[in-house]
Formats: C-alpha cells, sequence, structure tokens
C-alpha cells in the first residue's frame, strides 16, 4: 500500500511539470544559496583560523611587559615561568631594530634576538637555507624574511652572503636602563636562511650576540604549554605576575566572532528560504487538493483508508520540499566546489609550499539539519490538505 | 441459491411470474434515512428506505436526478452512516463495522462504476485495472496476468499498453468493468454507466454485465435512466424525493415504471416551469 501511495504521489507532483519544477526550483535556488553561502563562510573560517594558527602555535603563550621599567623579563622572570606546572619551555626574545646593509641597500627593520629554540615556538615557513639551529652556537647567523630579501632585490641565493647590521639597543633591552638608545658597532652576519613572514622584512639573530653587547632583558618570552587546554590557567599564573599574555587563540576568538555575526545573517536567509519553501509548498499542494478531488473519491471508493488519503498528500508535500532541499543541497556544494577550484586555479600559480586553499567547506551540520527540516515541514504542510481531502465526499468528488 | 417470495406476493405466489421472485438478500435497508442541515433548514435525501436485493439480481433503480441516488449509494457502499435505520450486507449490520474494516469490505468485495471513468493517467490500462489486486496486496505480475486476462475477455487486447486517454468512451467503460470485475466482487454498483455511450458500446457493456451475473453471480444494483435496463432487469426501484419504492411493491403508489417515469416527467417539467 505504501508503495503504491508513494508512487501515486510522484505521480501527482510531476504531472503538472512545469508547477512542479518552478516549485521545487524556487526551495532549490534559495536553499542552494544558503548552503553554498554557509560552506563559503565556514571555508574563509577554517582558512583564516588556519593561517593564524600557522603564525604560531596554539600552545605556545607569548608573555610581554606591561612596563618593562618596573617588570622586565630577565633570566630569573624566564625561570620563574619555567617553574609554573605545565609549561614545557621558556624562550626570550629581544626585539630591536636596525639598519641591515646588502647589496649596497640599506634598510631599517625589526631584529628579533632568538634562542636557538626559538623557531620551534614560532614555526615560520621556509623559504630557502636552514632554520633549525642556527641561533645557538654560531653568534654571526642571521635568518632574514621574504619580504628583506626581495627588498634587497635578491632571490634565495642570498644564503650564505654577509649583510652588514648597525643594531640600536633600545632602553627596554639594556642592563643600565639608561634612557638613550645604544647603537652597537656595525656587524658582518651570515644569512642561513630565509623565512616567510608575510609583508614584514624582519631578521632574526641569536639573542647571544645582543647578550655579549650587554643586553639582558628580553622584550617578550614565549611559553610553550603542555597542553594546549592548560593555556588559560598558565595565562592566568603568569598575569597574576603583573605580565600580559597573549595567544593565537585571542585572534582566532576575534575571527569566530565576526563569522558568527556572518552566521547570523546566514541564518536570517535561512529562515527567508523555510518561508519560500513553507508557502511555496501550501500553495502547490493546496492546488493540487483541487485538482486532485476526483482521484480522492475513487481512492476512497476504491477502499483507501482515510488515513492512507491523507497521508498521500503529506507525501506529496515531503516529496515536494524534500527534492527543493535536496536538489538546492547539491546546487549549492557544487557550486561551492566550482568556486573552490576556481580559486585554487587561481592561487596555485603562487603558492610555493604546495598547500591547498579551500575557500568553501561542506556545512554538513546545517545540511543535515535542511534535509530533516524539509521532511518535518513538509508533513506539517501536507497535513491541512491532508484534513480537507479526507472529510471529502467520495461520490460527490467522483462526479465532480 | 435460497430463493423466496417477495412478501407483498405472497397470497398469489403461483401467478407471480419468475422474474418476480425475491431471493436471499445479499444487501438489504431497514428504514434508511439521511438528513443534512443546511443553514435553518433539514433537507432528507434518503427518507425511511427499505429495500432488498437478492444473491446475483441485476437491481434497478430509476429516479430523477435530485432524487437521493447518490446518497443511498453512499450508504450502500459504507461510505456515509446512515442517521436512521440499518443495512445488512450479508445478514451482517454494515455499520456495525468499523470505519476501516467497511473500507476493506468495499476494497475487496464491492465495486463502483460511475457514468465517466477515473483513471490514474500515467499508469497504463493494465495497471490501471490490476489496481484493486495491488491494494489488496497482490504482486505486482500476478495481478497484471490477471488484468490483461479481464482485457482480453472485454476485447481490449489490443489496448493494454494504452494509456486511458487514448481509449474511446466504450472502451473506457469496459476497461472499468474489467477493473470492477478483477477482485471478484459481492456486489456492482453502477451509476448511470452507459450515458454518453453510443449504442454499440451500450449493448457491449450491457452484455459484460449481464454475463457477470449470469456466469460470476455478481450483483448487480444500477441507477440509471435508460428504459432499455428494464428489459433485462428483474428488480426495479423508482426513487424520489428520498423515498424508494420496489416496483412490485403493493405499497408502491405507482401501478409500473411507466407511471412512475411519468411522475419523473412531470416532476422535472414543474421544476423547469
Amino acid at each position: 500500500m505504501y508503495r503504491f501511495l508513494l508512487k501515486l504521489a510522484l505521480l501527482n507532483v510531476f504531472k503538472k511539470r512545469v508547477r512542479a519544477f518552478l516549485t521545487i526550483g524556487g526551495v532549490a535556488i534559495s536553499v542552494s544559496v544558503m548552503v553554498f553561502m554557509l560552506g563559503l563562510g565556514a571555508g574563509l573560517q577554517n582558512m583564516v583560523t588556519e593561517q593564524i594558527s600557522e603564525t604560531a602555535l596554539r600552545n605556545v603563550v607569548t608573555v610581554q611587559s606591561k612596563n618593562s621599567k618596573q617588570l622586565g623579563i630577565n633570566q630569573e622572570k624566564i625561570a620563574r615561568f619555567q617553574s609554573i606546572s605545565g609549561v614545557t619551555t621558556v624562550e626570550g626574545v629581544m626585539n630591536v631594530s636596525g639598519q641591515v646593509t646588502y647589496n649596497g641597500i640599506s634598510l631599517v627593520m625589526p631584529i628579533y634576538a632568538v634562542t636557538p629554540n626559538y623557531f620551534d615556538l614560532v614555526p615560520l615557513t621556509k623559504v630557502a637555507g636552514e632554520t633549525e639551529a642556527q641561533m645557538g652556537s654560531n653568534a654571526n647567523n642571521i635568518i632574514i624574511s621574504q619580504a628583506a630579501m626581495n627588498a634587497f632585490k635578491s632571490k634565495t641565493n642570498i644564503v650564505g652572503k654577509n649583510l652588514t647590521t648597525i643594531i640600536n639597543l633600545n632602553n627596554d633591552t639594556k642592563t643600565d636602563q639608561t634612557e638613550a638608545t645604544q647603537q652597537l658597532d656595525r656587524k658582518e652576519f651570515k644569512v642561513t636562511g630565509v623565512v616567510d613572514k608575510g609583508l614584514s622584512p624582519v631578521a632574526y639573530i641569536p639573542v647571544s650576540y645582543l647578550q655579549k653587547q650587554g643586553a639582558s632583558n628580553f622584550s617578550e618570552a614565549k611559553i610553550q604549554v603542555t597542553y594546549t587546554e592548560k593555556v588559560p590557567t598558565i595565562r592566568e599564573s603568569v598575569e597574576q605576575l603583573g605580565y600580559q599574555t597573549t595567544n593565537v587563540q585571542d585572534a582566532i576568538d576575534q575571527v569566530d566572532r565576526i563569522f558568527k555575526v556572518i552566521r547570523s545573517i546566514l541564518i536570517a536567509f535561512g529562515i527567508i528560504s523555510v518561508l519560500i519553501t513553507v508557502f511555496g509548498t501550501i500553495n502547490t499542494i493546496t492546488i493540487q487538493l483541487v485538482e486532485e478531488t476526483r482521484q480522492i473519491g475513487f481512492l476512497r471508493i476504491m477502499g483507501i483508508k482515510r488515513e492512507h488519503v491523507g497521508l498521500l498528500f503529506v507525501m506529496q508535500s515531503v516529496i515536494l520540499a524534500f527534492s527543493g532541499v535536496t536538489i538546492g543541497i547539491i546546487g549549492g556544494l557544487f557550486f561551492g566546489s566550482i568556486s573552490n577550484g576556481m580559486v585554487q586555479a587561481v592561487a596555485v600559480n603562487g603558492m610555493s609550499d604546495g598547500k591547498t586553499i579551500n575557500i568553501y567547506q561542506i556545512p554538513i551540520k546545517p545540511i543535515i539539519i535542511m534535509l530533516v527540516l524539509s521532511i518535518i515541514l513538509g508533513w506539517v504542510i501536507g497535513l491541512m490538505p491532508a484534513k480537507r481531502a479526507v472529510k471529502i465526499n467520495p461520490l460527490d468528488a467522483i462526479k465532480s | 441459491m435460497f430463493v423466496a417470495n417477495s412478501p407483498g406476493a405472497t397470497e398469489s405466489s403461483n401467478s407471480l411470474p419468475v422474474e418476480h421472485e425475491v431471493k436471499a438478500p445479499i444487501i438489504e435497508t431497514v428504514g434508511l434515512s439521511k438528513v443534512y442541515h443546511i443553514g435553518n433548514e433539514m433537507v432528507s435525501p434518503v427518507s425511511d428506505v427499505s429495500l432488498q436485493i437478492g444473491y446475483g439480481d441485476f437491481a434497478v433503480i430509476f429516479g430523477q436526478s435530485g432524487a437521493g441516488k447518490s446518497t443511498l449509494l453512499n450508504i450502500l457502499m459504507g461510505l456515509e452512516e446512515p442517521d436512521l435505520g440499518q443495512v445488512f450486507l450479508k445478514g451482517s449490520s454494515l455499520y456495525d463495522y468499523s470505519e476501516e474494516n467497511r473500507t476493506l469490505i468495499r476494497r475487496r468485495k464491492i465495486s463502483y462504476l460511475p457514468q465517466s471513468q477515473y483513471w490514474l493517467e500515467h499508469l497504463n490500462m493494465v495497471e490501471n485495472v490490476a489496481l484493486p489486486l495491488i491494494l489488496e496486496g497482490e504482486s505486482q505480475h500476478q495481478a497484471q496476468q490477471q488484468a490483461i486476462e479481464l482485457l482480453k475477455q472485454v476485447g481490449l487486447e489490443s489496448r493494454l499498453k494504452h494509456k486511458p486517454t487514448e481509449l474511446s468512451s466504450g472502451q473506457q467503460q469496459k476497461a472499468a468493468l474489467a477493473r470492477a470485475l478483477i477482485k471478484k466482487p459481492w456486489l456492482i454498483f453502477a451509476d448511470e454507466p452507459t450515458a454518453h455511450l453510443d449504442t454499440k458500446s451500450v449493448e457491449e457493456v450491457t452484455q459484460i454485465l449481464l454475463n457477470s451475473v449470469n456466469s460470476l453471480g455478481v450483483t448487480i444494483v444500477m441507477v440509471t435512466h435508460d428504459l432499455e435496463f428494464l428489459k433485462i432487469s428483474k428488480k426495479w426501484f423508482f426513487m424520489s424525493d428520498g423515498r424508494l419504492w420496489d416496483i412490485k411493491d403493493r405499497r408502491n403508489p405507482f401501478n409500473d415504471i411507466r407511471q412512475a417515469l411519468e411522475f419523473v416527467d412531470n416532476n422535472a417539467a414543474e421544476s423547469t416551469k
């Protein structure tokens, strides 16, 4: 019986093909836009979050002094941070500026004096040469960013070449706390690696060099925590000591907040698409009820129960809503993957590390919700004409 | 088959021609009445109707439109509960069954043959005719085999795979008869089945109806205006303003069917004035 009713419901729905396709099409277009936008939103959010995550590890907390004169970060404080339960490593960083000259071009840029393990905590994409263990034994090594390399009008063969630097020690890093900036002697550094730091021209030198020149205060410290879950506790412990902390999660949270707003707007569109589904289906089903009056009479006389006649209309309504939503989902996924493919095709030339860009992510949860909702809505919408259908007098109906 | 004389003819049963005998009723009504409230008015399309139709009878109900025939058919088919009175089908009160059971009885043992047929347009004739068996849970193959057999019997072997709209009115009515007969019904209720048919089709349809009565023992209750059926039917009823008279019942105010028809014609003429 149910198989027959399903077959009949399908025949009834698609008897007037243009009307069926207009109804289903209306639902499909709105759902397709929803699926596309939701997937695009999720994909972009994911991409931004991933990019933020690439700049720093989630289990690394950056500690800075609110007031370096009163509360600096020295070796003693580093040891204090290290003693906090859950801390794996603490690496100090001195942020100074300096003039770097190569190929007759001089650039003033930030210079980070870092410890040997710094690049374990701040993973940067290597463009050329080496980064690991280059800031340790040899105090003459320097790593520059790709933007700096480009500014020097050089290519990756800059690795192994010498750069001349004049470093300015600011009062944050000096031990004597005098106000004046101290300029260090001109020094030659050998380029051992080039890293990707976006558009920022920066250089990394071993912290041991500055320490030999009398610098002892770190501008910031990077604390590696055993588990990401422990980050909030560690941050709290450090902040209690009077320092301010940052973590990549802060930026991710900010991104999440922005995308939450975008999602809310999309949900509003979703409600509109639900309304389109509801009105489109109600309209079509009501017209079908009028058109199928004879059929209802025929079925009742043939011995089909009232509840099955009602079920027939509910099925028709569910078929309309479900087909519209399903086609819409397929359309949304199709356009999503097309967009992804187009962006990947455009971006592939600029990608040097073999990574793929995914601006579209299949919104699985919303898709499941839409499918379930289409069945529930279809069912509810179908109940009203179904109720009217079962009340129709069979003999009057078949003669109509 | 049990055959009894009619109650109204007991005193002179020997003089009755054989066609006036009353068989054991397959369907019987006692004091049926149905009342509708239309605004402040009460309308009674069926009023105190009692009838008996025997096994294998070919019963004909005459009456003008609006006489209450459709409401009576609704009640007899178990579609509409009467306000008063009872319907007995094979001795059991039809409305003592639940609606679900009445629906099942209709699905299995009662067929309806309307004036203009209803078909599921996208199905071919075999699929349409097989429908009553499909609804009963019969396999598609078996149901269609039986449908093909019946369609052949009614002379539509060349129209098996045709869609209903590709058939003439006469062919459709013959196919409808095949559909009505496929479930081997106890009763077929026919509502003006030969109206709008050409003479040849009327003859063919009538012949199929007679065959089903004679060879299959199906009981037919037909509502019609076609006087030709007077010749082949042995059980006549006349209906007017919700009242039904058995033509051979002595309570009947008319002497014969001709008088009843004149009454109908006069009433129709009055109403058009």
